[in-house]
């Protein structure tokens, strides 16, 4: 713990907020995390689960980056690593040329301010004995020190603005429903005027038509605030709607990076590909005998550990194009580099056989 | 009609709860019939009565504080609303099975898998001799294609991943050969490559066996893979119902219209999604008359009476008064696009 003032650790390290033209706002270089696992009678550390293994991205001022995959890829690690919300994560996030991995807690403390997340229950991200005003009130007088009528005013202006009315201020959340809660996390997570916010499946747990209010008024409030986002989900369609450009995680590394058209018309990875197909499309025109299907070489039923990922390529054991190709021996033994497609930078792959379509070879 | 008559009946269902707040009105008057070897999808959102529905076809509502109003709830013809608990017991399981949303806590955890789809074979297969259920057991697991059956047998349900575990629930509810399976949910919990893994395991089994399956669920991806006629319910109320090429086509009640707006789609781009505003009413408070429209824009003054549900041709129905404006308003405004 420190004895500093929030007032002086302010002055020391908060780097300047960024103006809209800021190119890069944060730059991850090479996550790792790793999680030990224990076991014995001495607790000892038998293992590793690599649940982020090597990830690199970068996110432009008011954009969205979408992180996708399946339970158990590492996704949300990544994104609470980066927020330092688990500790002991390796490589480099520079938020505006500043090292999150780096900072004292202290000097991370006053850049708090500017990395917010929104988390996927919004049941159990709300204190059941606190009122929404003090929900939404608490960083503000933590972090600005306003009080009183101060803090009343500006807290029922932020429930306005996520689309509540403010004579609901002294209740608990117990008397709302999910997608009102879920209005309540985002007033809290955009208090501070943040400039990056996670969002960890900020839409899993709501209706259909709910879902769409909450996808809106995200967008709403990047555009009026300029917001930065990182969008982690296993819901395609709305990282699509919502993203600039899309990664793909497979077991701990992103296995596909690229610009969200680019990618969902032209996927080149074997595993995104057969994500994509997976997808029960609402139409019954196109269903899964009718569209082109992809589908896993699955003989046991589930994604290999993350303890023992599988050697060369991880998805090798379930990829259709390793089993059309005949089972080629570098997929086994060497795991492919993360490279740009010939002709297009932005569009990155970690495939062997990046120019053989999935879709062709397995029609 | 010359149809035969369906599988299964539902007609004019009303389960209410008493609760501390009033009776809730969770199921307030549902009908639909399916016919064996189809599947009949019911969906709709959190709240809507789609689980109690099903819930109530097996008489699986905790009563008190659940009670049926009114309604016949007729199986091959018979109403099975008040059977005596030793006959609903062959029926549960037997000719009706049902697999639910989360496998993980449907399962027994201090049993074997063996022994768990075993039991449901001894109690409603009273032909298969004891020293052949083992066998039987396999068989069942190798039709949901469970990898290496006889080492699964004496598994527990801890030692599967979430996606294995509901194929040994669907096991289990086929290895009575059920002539109806209710399916509350059944991809809800697991991955895409997963769910799209079981929703082809249900068509084959489906085609293999002539069963008839109800679908209860909220994704409207999976209503199209699988239905052959859809239930659209709200608030305790079917509004609309059609075959599914006719509702996906043609959707008519501006709740459905809604559903289907408020969808970001992996096959097409939109610049902003539309909305329902507000949230479902509690089953307490429904509003009077139509229960949609203190978030309906079209709605009228006609929309204080409750509407019917009304037949408009081709087995769709729709329970909105206005719903011949609203289709003629938006043939105007999408021509004008």
């Amino acid at each position: 713990m420190t004895t500093a003032t929030p007032a002086a650790a302010k002055s020391a390290a908060v780097p300047p907020r960024p103006t809209p033209s800021a190119d890069v706002l944060l730059k991850v270089t090479n996550l790792v995390k790793h999680f030990p696992v224990r076991g014995g009678i001495f607790r000892t550390v038998k293992d590793w689960v690599k649940a982020v293994d090597g990830v690199s991205f970068q996110i432009d001022a008011s954009q969205t980056m979408g992180l996708v995959g399946e339970s158990g890829c590492g996704k949300t690690t990544v994104g609470r690593s980066l927020l330092r919300l688990i500790p002991g994560a390796t490589g480099e996030v520079l938020y505006n040329g500043v090292d999150l991995l780096g900072l004292s807690r202290a000097q991370l403390r006053p850049l708090r301010e500017h990395l917010q997340i929104i988390f996927q229950d919004p049941y159990g991200s709300l204190n059941p004995r606190m009122t929404i005003a003090q929900i939404v009130g608490e960083p503000l007088s933590l972090h600005q020190g306003l009080r009183g009528k101060a803090l009343r005013a500006e807290v029922s202006q932020l429930i306005e603005t996520v689309g509540l009315k403010s004579h609901v201020l002294d209740r608990y959340p117990h008397e709302f429903s999910g997608g009102q809660r879920q209005r309540i996390g985002i007033a809290r997570a955009v208090a501070l005027k943040p400039s990056f916010i996670v969002c960890d499946e900020p839409t899993s747990a709501l209706d259909v038509s709910i879902r769409a209010q909450i996808v809106n008024l995200l967008q709403d409030l990047q555009q009026s605030r300029g917001l930065s986002y990182l969008m982690i989900s296993h819901d395609l369609g709305v990282v699509r709607h919502i993203s600039q450009n899309v990664a793909v995680m497979y077991l701990g590394k992103i296995v596909e990076q690229a610009p969200t058209e680019d990618l969902y018309q032209n996927a080149r990875h074997p595993y995104t590909a057969v994500l994509l197909s997976a997808i029960p499309v609402p139409n019954p025109n196109l269903r899964a005998n009718a569209r082109q299907r992809v589908r896993t070489q699955d003989t046991e039923d589930s994604v290999p550990s993350p303890i023992h990922v599988p050697s060369g390529c991880a998805f090798h054991p379930r990829c259709p194009l390793y089993a059309a190709k005949g089972k080629p021996e570098q997929c086994r033994a060497s795991m492919p580099e993360l490279l740009p497609l010939a002709g297009n930078p932005q569009h990155v792959v970690r495939c062997h056989f990046p120019d053989d379509s999935v879709f062709s070879v397995t029609k | 009609m010359a149809e035969p008559p369906p599988l299964l009946a539902v007609d004019n269902l009303r389960t209410y709860f008493n609760t501390e707040f009033g009776v809730a009105r969770a199921v307030d008057g549902v009908s639909f019939s399916i016919s064996a070897g189809k599947t009949l999808a019911v969906v709709g959102e959190s709240g809507c009565g789609k689980t109690v529905t099903a819930l109530s076809i097996l008489q699986l509502v905790p009563m008190p504080p659940g009670r049926f109003e009114s309604g016949e709830i007729r199986f091959q013809g018979k109403n099975i609303l008040g059977l005596s608990p030793s006959e609903l017991r062959k029926l549960r399981g037997g000719d009706i099975a049902m697999i639910f949303q989360e496998p993980a806590t449907s399962l027994n955890p201090v049993f074997t898998i063996g022994f768990q789809v075993g039991e449901a074979i001894l109690l409603h297969r009273p032909e298969v001799p004891r020293n052949k259920v083992r066998d039987e057991v396999l068989k069942a697991l190798r039709s949901v294609h469970v990898s290496d059956p006889e080492r699964r047998l004496d598994q527990y349900p801890h030692e599967m991943s979430g996606g294995m575990k509901q194929r040994i629930m669907i096991a289990m509810a086929l290895a009575c050969k059920p002539q109806l399976l209710i399916a509350d949910e059944p991809t809800t919990a697991v991955d895409v490559t997963i769910q799209a893994r079981i929703l082809d395991l249900l068509r084959d089994i489906q085609a293999e066996h002539h069963m008839a399956i109800l679908l209860i669920t909220h994704d409207l991806g999976v209503v199209a893979e699988l239905a052959d006629d859809v239930v659209v319910m709200y608030a305790g109320k079917v509004i609309e119902q059609a075959p599914v090429h006719e509702l996906f086509n043609n959707p008519r009640h501006p709740y459905t219209l809604g559903l289907f707006a408020s969808l970001p789609r992996v096959d097409e781009t939109k610049t902003r999604l539309e909305t329902i505003e507000g949230s479902v009413p509690p089953a307490t408070h429904f509003p009077e008359g139509c229960r949609f429209r203190e978030r309906c824009k079209w709605a009228g003054p006609d929309c204080v009476k409750e509407p019917p549900l009304l037949q408009i041709g081709g087995g769709h129905a729709v329970a909105c008064w206005y719903h011949e404006t609203i289709a003629s308003q938006r043939a105007v405004s999408s021509g004008a696009k």
